[in-house]
């Protein structure tokens, strides 16, 4: 038998020396734990009561092939003891069936259920928040060696043969997105960014680059209105330039205070075109980092946990 | 001057990093844009890989990837992940839609001395050429669509309510763990029948 490799629980070694087991012994303790558990249900149990009750060795043994051990409790402590990882499994498993949609729902589910609460040897449903800790703490290593020695069990069982024929496909998944919400307009504070681009001066930034030579064909925009362009689209939080552009292009009045006056809007690529031209941005505007803060800290309205929203905010 | 040092970190950060990009509410970061050939509709969110074993259709291994990765990318590392778990040696052949059937993976499969029975381009279509080996192959095959029917019925699967790849990752196993796990619950109890039907294994006695 392929359990007979891994080390059993001290429980387990206690029941060994006492005869009470026989090797091999993980697959045939859990088989006889299961007719146990079965002759002791009680009758009020519902199916899935009696199936959660059922679980519960099942899931013992996977942890344990797993070679996991529940975290010690640190001596002293005053706090109410953790759900144990068998309880959280068992209740993860269940939500992940028709009988919930979230983890919210499953909390409510069991706890309008004490059978279920019952076999799963819990006064009262672990908090969502509880679940989503557990989930974080664990992390998809320990859910990943679960689901692996989970179908190691399977073979254990005789569920799967050996040399049986394989299937591999795909399905697709949809993320968790509200698409009108991702989709909905923003707006800038005009009158804040008015005073923004009026107070700070760019001239120490502009100093910093090469003025262009006069050969060629004339520059359309100035240094100073793509640096001023640059601070909107980082100060506004915009998620991409194409981003930014657009939004000025809808905006004519945002677009007449940044200096863009006449409906004229510099493309992506000629804005891309101008930055290779240019020292490196983070290098121009350290000078302008004083300005900027001393603009920012004479504000009432601006938070320091919230920069953004002081010229963002959402419609 | 004094300076509160927040408003100079935060202004530094606005300025220097891409991180303090908030915008607009994103809501998965790492969700991509896929195409669903078989339902003609295009989706925003991650593929799910899965190998299911043919006779009685547990699940031996799955993997997800952001949806605008082809569906042939996670067969190598499926077949590692196999191999890594023991799996691959104790398998049989190995069945699958066109989509698997590249030089790529037919070498890996060689490698590992697995038999290739995915449908070929050639095995494909309303006039296939070896017609009679075609229908062998989708007679097989056609079991694994009826798993991620009966998981979309009974396990939610199609959608997430977490966001981030790696929280999906959790999800997805969590549902292909519940899968394997109810399929053992009904033999321990007794009903292998309603092996599939959760509706049945749970409510009618």
């Amino acid at each position: 038998m392929i359990y007979q490799e891994y080390l059993p629980y001290d429980s387990l070694l206690q029941k060994m020396e006492e005869n009470e087991i026989k090797l091999p012994f993980p697959l045939e303790y859990t088989i006889e734990n299961i007719e146990k558990i079965k002759k002791k249900i009680p009758k009020s149990y519902d199916n899935i009561a009696r199936i959660l009750a059922l679980s519960r060795p099942l899931v013992e043994l996977v942890l344990f092939m797993m070679d996991y051990h529940e975290p010690e409790r640190p001596p002293n402590s005053r706090g109410r003891p953790g759900i144990p990882t068998i309880t959280l499994l068992l209740i993860h498993l269940l939500s992940q069936t028709m009988i919930s949609d979230s983890y919210r729902q499953t909390e409510r589910i069991l706890n309008a259920h004490p059978n279920w609460l019952k076999a799963l040897n819990l006064k009262k449903a672990p908090n969502h928040t509880t679940m989503s800790k557990f989930r974080k703490r664990m992390g998809i290593e320990f859910f990943d060696a679960y689901f692996h020695q989970l179908t190691e069990l399977l073979y254990g069982f005789g569920l799967i043969k050996e040399g049986d024929d394989v299937i591999i496909d795909s399905a697709p998944v949809e993320a968790s997105q509200n698409f009108a919400r991702s989709n909905s307009g923003m707006k800038i504070e005009e009158e804040r960014l008015k005073e923004f681009f009026d107070t700070v001066d760019f001239t120490p930034a502009v100093e910093l680059i090469t003025p262009p030579s006069n050969r060629g064909r004339k520059r359309m925009y100035s240094n100073e209105l793509i640096l001023k362009f640059i601070a909107f689209e980082k100060l506004c939080g915009f998620l991409s330039r194409s981003q930014a552009i657009n939004h000025l292009k809808k905006h004519p009045v945002v677009a007449t205070i940044v200096g863009f006056s006449g409906g004229v809007i510099p493309s992506s690529s000629t804005v891309h075109n101008y930055l290779k031209r240019m020292p490196p941005i983070p290098w121009v505007m350290r000078v302008m980092v004083d300005p900027i803060t001393e603009f920012f800290e004479s504000q009432p309205w601006y938070d320091d946990s919230d920069p953004l929203s002081f010229f963002f905010r959402s419609i | 001057m004094n300076r509160n040092p927040g408003t100079t970190i935060a202004t530094l950060c606005l300025f220097f990093s891409g991180q303090f990009k908030k915008g607009k509410p994103y809501p998965d970061p790492d969700a991509k844009i896929g195409y669903c050939a078989a339902k003609k509709l295009a989706f925003v969110g991650y593929r799910v890989t899965i190998i299911n074993a043919g006779e009685n259709m547990p699940i031996l291994d799955y993997y997800v990837t952001p949806a605008n990765q082809h569906d042939t990318g996670a067969f190598v590392p499926l077949l590692l992940s196999m191999e890594e778990h023991g799996i691959l040696p104790r398998i049989g052949d190995f069945y699958g839609d066109n989509a698997y059937f590249t030089m790529k993976n037919r070498r890996w499969l060689d490698f590992f001395e697995k038999c290739c029975k995915i449908h070929s381009k050639e095995e494909t279509g309303k006039n296939p050429k070896n017609r009679r080996s075609a229908k062998k192959k989708s007679r097989v095959r056609s079991k694994v669509e009826s798993t991620f029917g009966i998981l979309q019925k009974n396990h939610d699967f199609g959608q997430v309510l977490v966001r981030g790849a790696n929280n999906v990752k959790i999800d997805t196993c969590l549902k292909v763990t519940s899968w394997n796990h109810f399929y053992l619950i009904s033999y321990v109890i007794n009903r292998f029948e309603d092996r599939i039907s959760l509706r049945r294994l749970f409510y009618e006695n």
